[in-house]
C-alpha cells in the first residue's frame, strides 16, 4: 500500500484550473521532488493534501485512509506535516516553544493535570521538552544552543531549519517541504541535503517542492514534473530532466525541439 | 486645593481598585481580539450577567443564614459559579453567534454586528427574567462598613483591598496559563498565525472556544467585584462598563495581555484623578476622551501592534 495516493485530484480557482487531474503514488521511505515552473500547481497540491483548502474533485488517501475533507489539524494528527515556502514561524515564541507547539497534537496531559501539577502531567511535560530538544539536536549545533532565544532572532537559514524541526515535532510519517533550499547559499543547501537524508533515515517519507536542481538531483529517489496543473513527467532525475515536455515547460517549445 | 490634595490618595486607591477590575474585563476583549481579530461587543453583557450571578448567590446565602457570612468562603462561592457560567456563556456566544459567520468567511464586520445583536439579546433576556429594576448587593453583610483601616494616613476598606487582590491573582493565573501551559501556547500560536497553528495539529476551533471561556470567566469575576463595590446592579450596567474596559484594552494595545492590565490600571487612575480634580460628573467624559485621543494619536496603544500590522481574519 502506498503511503500517499492521489487520484484525479483537481482544484480550480474560479476559471483557473490550478491542478487538473493529478495522479500520484508515494511509497513509504521515499524522497520525491515535485518540480515545475512557477504556477504549475505544486504548492496547491500541498495545500490540498494538508486540508488547507478543499479539492474540486478527486481523492487523496494517506496510509489507506481518505483524507480529503478533513480539517488541517486532523490531517496533521494522522501523520502529515509540512513547511511553507515563506517563513511562518511563531516569531514571538522562543525556538524551543515553536517546537513544543508541534508536540501539542501528540500530548495527552489535559489542562486540569497541568494546572494542578499532577505527577503524570509533569512527567509528560519533561518528556515533551526532552523530545523537542532532540528535534533541535537533529540540526547539530545550529538550533539547540539557541533554544531559549526568540525565533525572530535566528538567522535566515536557522529559521528554515527550525521550521523543519517544528514540523517533525508533530511526529509525521510524511513530511512535505515547500522549497526548503530557497534563499540558501550552496554550503547551506548541502547541509540541508544531508539533513533531509537523515530525516528520511529516521523513517519519515519526504515529498519536497524544490527549484534548486542540485538539491533535487542530490537527494530524490524520484522526480515528478508538473506544468499548468498537469503531471508531465515522472521518474529518476536524469530521465525527467531530458524529457522533452519538461524542457519545453522550462525553456519553451523551440528549445525542446532543438 | 488643600482639601483636594487631602482626598487624592484615597481617590487613587479607589482608582487602582477600579482599574484592576477594568483590566480584568479588558482582558476578555483583548484575548478574543488576539485570536479572532474581532471586538466582542457582548462582553460587557457577560460581565453584567456575572454580577447577577454573584448577586443571586449572595441573596440565597443571606436567605439561608443571616449573619455568619465570611467573605473567605462566601466570595469564592460567588466568584466560581459566576466565572463558570460566564465562561460557558462566552463559549456559547462564539459557537452560535460568531463562528457561523467567520467560518463562512464573513468579513470582520459580520461578527461585530452579530456581537452587538448578542449584546441587545442578553440585556433583554436579563431584563425579562430578572426585571428592569436594579438589584441591591448586600455587600454590608459580607464586608461590614467598619472593616476599614489606615495605611499611611489613607483610609481603605477591606473590600477595596479584596478587589485588588482578587483581580491581581486572576491576572497572575492567566499569565501563568498563557505562558506556561500547552493551552496557553496554543492560544499564542493561533493568535500569531492561525493557519500555521492548524497545520501544527492545533484544533483552532477549540482554542478559540477556550479563549472565549477564559476571557468571559474573567469578565464574570469582574462583574461580581463591581457589584460588591457599587452595591447596585441593573441589566444595562454592562454597556458603559464594557465600553470602559474596551477603552482600557485599546489604551494598552488591543490584542496584548499586558496592555489590557496596564490600560485598565491607567484608566482607573485617570478616572480617579478626573473625579478629584475636575468633577465626578465628568468621569465618563474623561474616559472616552482617553479613547478618542488614543485612537487619534496612538491607535496601536501602549504595547500594541500598529494598525499597519493588523492581520486579516
Amino acid at each position: 500500500m502506498a503511503l500517499l495516493e492521489a487520484s484525479g485530484l483537481k482544484k480550480s480557482f474560479g476559471g483557473l484550473e490550478a491542478v487538473q487531474g493529478f495522479d500520484f503514488r508515494l511509497e513509504e521511505g521515499e524522497i520525491v521532488s515535485l518540480i515545475g515552473p512557477n504556477g504549475s500547481g505544486k504548492t496547491t497540491i500541498f495545500n490540498l493534501i494538508t486540508g488547507m483548502f478543499p479539492a474540486s474533485a478527486g481523492r487523496v488517501a494517506f496510509a489507506g485512509r481518505d483524507i480529503l475533507g478533513l480539517k488541517p489539524h486532523a490531517i496533521t494528527a494522522l501523520g502529515v506535516a509540512r513547511t511553507f515556502q515563506n517563513q511562518r514561524l511563531f516569531n514571538q515564541m522562543t525556538v524551543l516553544e515553536n517546537v513544543l507547539v508541534g508536540h501539542h497534537c501528540r500530548s495527552r496531559a489535559g489542562l486540569v493535570g497541568v494546572t494542578l501539577g499532577l505527577p503524570g502531567a509533569r512527567a509528560e511535560k519533561s518528556r515533551v521538552i526532552e523530545e523537542s530538544k532532540e528535534m533541535l539536536a537533529l540540526f547539530g549545533e545550529r538550533l539547540l544552543p539557541r533554544a531559549d532565544r526568540l525565533a525572530q532572532s535566528l538567522s535566515y537559514a536557522n529559521r528554515r531549519r527550525l521550521e523543519i524541526a517544528r514540523a517533525l515535532a508533530t511526529r509525521p510519517r510524511l513530511l512535505l517541504l515547500d522549497e526548503p533550499a530557497a534563499g540558501m547559499n550552496p554550503t547551506e543547501s548541502r547541509e540541508l541535503m544531508a539533513d533531509i537524508l537523515r530525516i528520511r533515515d529516521r523513517g519519515v517519507t519526504v515529498l519536497l517542492i524544490e527549484h534548486d536542481m542540485t538539491v533535487v538531483r542530490g537527494i530524490s529517489d524520484r522526480v515528478v514534473a508538473l506544468d499548468h496543473g498537469v503531471k508531465i513527467a515522472e521518474g529518476d532525475f536524469a530521465t525527467v530532466r531530458r524529457d522533452p515536455h519538461v524542457v519545453e515547460a522550462y525553456l519553451g517549445r523551440r528549445a525542446a525541439h532543438a | 486645593m488643600g482639601d483636594i490634595l487631602a482626598i487624592l490618595p484615597q481617590q487613587l486607591v479607589f482608582g487602582l481598585a477600579l482599574g484592576t477590575v477594568y483590566g480584568l474585563v479588558a482582558l476578555g476583549y483583548t484575548m478574543v481580539y488576539g485570536v479572532l481579530f474581532m471586538i466582542n461587543f457582548a462582553h460587557g453583557e457577560v460581565f453584567m450577567i456575572g454580577a447577577y450571578i454573584g448577586w443571586g448567590v449572595l441573596a440565597v446565602l443571606l436567605d439561608w443564614s443571616v449573619g455568619g457570612l465570611h467573605p473567605l468562603w462566601v466570595l469564592p462561592l460567588m466568584l466560581v459559579p459566576a466565572m463558570l457560567f460566564c465562561g460557558g456563556l462566552g463559549m456559547t456566544l462564539e459557537r452560535f453567534a460568531y463562528r457561523p459567520l467567520y467560518a463562512r468567511g464573513a468579513t470582520r464586520l459580520g461578527p461585530l454586528i452579530s456581537a452587538v445583536g448578542a449584546s441587545i439579546f442578553l440585556q433583554n433576556a436579563v431584563m425579562l427574567t430578572q426585571g428592569a429594576r436594579m438589584k441591591v448587593y448586600m455587600t454590608n453583610f459580607l464586608f461590614p462598613r467598619d472593616w476599614r483601616f489606615d495605611i499611611l494616613g489613607v483610609n481603605i476598606s477591606v473590600l477595596v483591598i479584596v478587589m485588588i487582590v482578587v483581580s491581581v491573582l486572576l491576572m497572575w493565573a492567566l499569565v501563568v496559563l498563557v505562558q506556561r501551559t500547552t493551552l496557553g501556547r496554543s492560544i499564542r500560536a493561533v493568535s500569531e498565525d492561525r493557519e500555521m497553528a492548524a497545520v501544527m495539529g492545533i484544533n483552532v476551533g477549540r482554542v478559540v472556544g477556550m479563549t472565549f471561556f477564559l476571557g468571559s470567566a474573567l469578565g464574570g469575576a469582574a462583574g461580581v467585584l463591581i457589584g460588591l463595590y457599587y452595591t447596585q446592579i441593573d441589566f444595562v450596567m454592562g454597556y458603559s462598563a464594557g465600553l470602559k474596559a474596551f477603552t482600557a484594552a485599546v489604551l494598552g494595545g488591543i490584542g496584548n495581555i499586558k496592555g489590557a492590565m496596564v490600560g485598565g490600571l491607567l484608566l482607573g487612575v485617570i478616572e480617579s484623578l478626573a473625579v478629584t480634580f475636575i468633577n465626578p460628573a465628568f468621569k465618563d467624559v474623561v474616559t472616552f476622551a482617553v479613547l478618542i485621543l488614543t485612537l487619534v494619536f496612538k491607535p496601536e496603544g501602549i504595547f500594541g501592534e500598529t494598525l499597519a500590522d493588523w492581520k486579516k481574519v
